[in-house]
């Protein structure tokens, strides 16, 4: 109930500024991403439907920024009433643009089932709780699937090998910035280097991950093109995962 | 989106590939980040490649506490959120202090260095300029080498401690100093027009040379090597250059080559601007005094323009 209960946010928020949308946005989006991700029925034309869930990476965190981008707009700023809870209201835009595009795409049933007898809808319950594997997104806790477990632990193995080659300031980096989260500014007060040092760092820190992991076959059918680093292999689309 | 909807282009541009790569890594420029969401909604394989990246990224900083969405992945998606709403108020604040410091300048010392021998007409015609293009026969190697404006991509993988910035100076209306960074879309430089280069160094070099390079091959050098201080942003790389005249119209790639790093490895780096001159506005444009600064001047005609 974060906009509910500080009313000085709240003034902010409405107002625009951006530390206050920012601090919704940080505290909403996995509650937002649980919901696009894992799906809810619906009715429509007076049938109902239910919608699966939004499968890839890409089409998660697109439908997360549009999200907040209209959660975001002045109009709907100003039309939230500051009493109910926020996150319902957030939720309610995320359904509705999911509902949007289905009635665009109305003869479109990849990603939505007619009639879905026994799906269950998602509840309140269902939005909180804790989310199911990602298999299409790195999951690496085990799942009970041996091949999907063997890989993962050695992914898990292949990231302690890459950290064991950066050089002791980029290993401190990784542990403040990957494994616990800090914030650039953050880092920067506790290794007093400079926010746009930090930066720099990460960055490399993050291509030579990606290079590193393209060289053990994890971006198979890519290769390094001379202009630039990953372009499709003529034919091959497939990414073999 | 659907499956239905996209299909894999059988004619497809490895920019977006670059893009992609360039967005993970965290140098994308925004206004190209649109560009790129959009060709991915309809770009199956870049929507592959995007998710494989996006995988590994979990790998290399896994969400904790059972949370969905990864760090990295908040941040992404709140930088795209907030870039289109807010300025960002730092560089606007350097675009503002260095049109000040540019116009102070102006104001106080006259036109600063001429960066090459302006035609002088007591002389007769205008010197024709000869250049060699770096590396090989005219246009070739500055073909090959071309990066987008503003693409986070460089020539060759070089350190990302080192960058160039390209603002173009010139007398708005209403007296006011128009202040225009040449890697913007649609941002042009005249020739006579001045431009003031900043440079960021976070790595260890310790000497950079700019070079103007024509889209018929033609090299110019606008900056002699020198040195250059380290762990610094948009700092100025001296006063402001002049685009030379009676140089072709279109494309345009300011080079910076830094160099002295320590580091065996990546002992150079290069850094382009790329951006289009475009034909002289009507106003006049005044040339400065010939021999005025130290910058070197053109070879006369008849001499290589370039070593």
């Amino acid at each position: 109930m974060l906009l509910v209960e500080d009313r000085a946010l709240l003034d902010a928020f409405r107002r625009g500024e951006r530390a206050a949308l920012e601090r919704v946005y940080r505290e909403y989006v996995q509650s937002v991403a649980r919901l696009l991700r894992r799906g809810f029925s619906f009715s429509s034309g007076g049938r109902r439907h239910h919608f699966r869930g939004f499968w890839t990476t890409f089409d998660l965190e697109d439908r997360l920024h549009e999200v907040f981008a209209r959660a975001f707009s002045e109009r709907a700023r100003t039309s939230y009433d500051g009493l109910t809870s926020y996150k319902a209201y957030l939720l309610a835009i995320a359904r509705n643009l999911v509902i949007d595009e289905f009635r665009q795409k109305a003869d479109a049933l990849l990603e939505f089932s007619l009639d879905a007898e026994g799906e269950p809808s998602a509840t309140t319950a269902d939005l909180t709780a804790e989310p199911q594997a990602e298999p299409l997104t790195g999951d690496l806790e085990p799942r009970g699937n041996p091949p999907a477990d063997i890989e993962a632990a050695e992914v898990v193995g292949l990231v302690k090998i890459f950290r064991a080659q950066l050089s002791p300031r980029e290993q401190e980096i990784f542990r403040l910035r990957f494994e616990e989260e800090r914030e650039h500014k953050e880092i920067a007060e506790m290794t007093r280097l400079s926010p746009s040092q930090i930066k720099t760092s990460e960055q490399r820190i993050r291509e030579a991950f990606f290079e590193f992991m393209n060289g053990r076959g994890y971006f198979q059918g890519y290769r390094r093109a001379r202009k630039g680093w990953l372009a499709p292999l003529f034919g091959m689309l497939s990414l073999g995962s | 989106m659907f499956e239905t909807e996209r299909a894999a282009s059988t004619n497809h541009d490895d920019r977006w590939s670059r893009d992609v790569e360039s967005l993970f890594v965290g140098r994308l420029v925004p206004r190209r980040r649109d560009a790129l969401h959009a060709h991915i909604r309809a770009c199956s394989r870049c929507e592959r490649l995007y998710d494989r990246f996006a995988q590994m990224e979990r790998v290399l900083a896994p969400p904790r506490d059972g949370r969905l969405v990864g760090l990295l992945q908040e941040a992404r998606i709140a930088e795209r959120l907030f870039a289109a709403r807010a300025v960002d108020g730092t560089r606007r604040a350097r675009l503002l202090q260095t049109a000040l410091l540019v116009t102070g300048g102006m104001v106080a010392a006259g036109i600063a260095a001429v960066t090459l021998r302006m035609p002088d007409p007591a002389r007769g015609p205008a010197p024709e300029l000869r250049a060699v293009v770096r590396g090989g026969p005219s246009g070739q190697d500055g073909a090959r080498d071309f990066t987008e404006r503003g693409s986070g991509a460089a020539a060759r993988p070089a350190s990302a401690a080192v960058s160039l910035r390209a603002l173009a100076v010139r007398p708005g209306l209403n007296g006011q100093i128009e202040v225009t960074d040449l890697a913007s879309e649609g941002a042009a430089v005249a020739p006579g027009e001045r431009v003031k280069l900043l440079y960021t160094n976070l790595g260890g070099y310790r000497a950079v040379a700019v070079d103007l390079v024509t889209r018929d091959g033609w090299t110019v050098r606008l900056v002699e090597a020198r040195a250059i201080e380290r762990s610094v942003e948009d700092a100025p790389l001296g006063d402001t250059v002049q685009i030379p005249e009676h140089i072709a119209e279109g494309p345009l790639d300011l080079v910076a080559t830094f160099s002295g790093e320590p580091n065996p490895s990546e002992p150079t780096a290069v850094r382009r601007v790329r951006t289009t001159l475009r034909a002289p506005a009507t106003a006049p444009v005044t040339s400065p005094a010939p021999g005025a600064g130290g910058h070197r001047a053109a070879d006369a005609p008849g001499s290589e323009g370039r070593r």
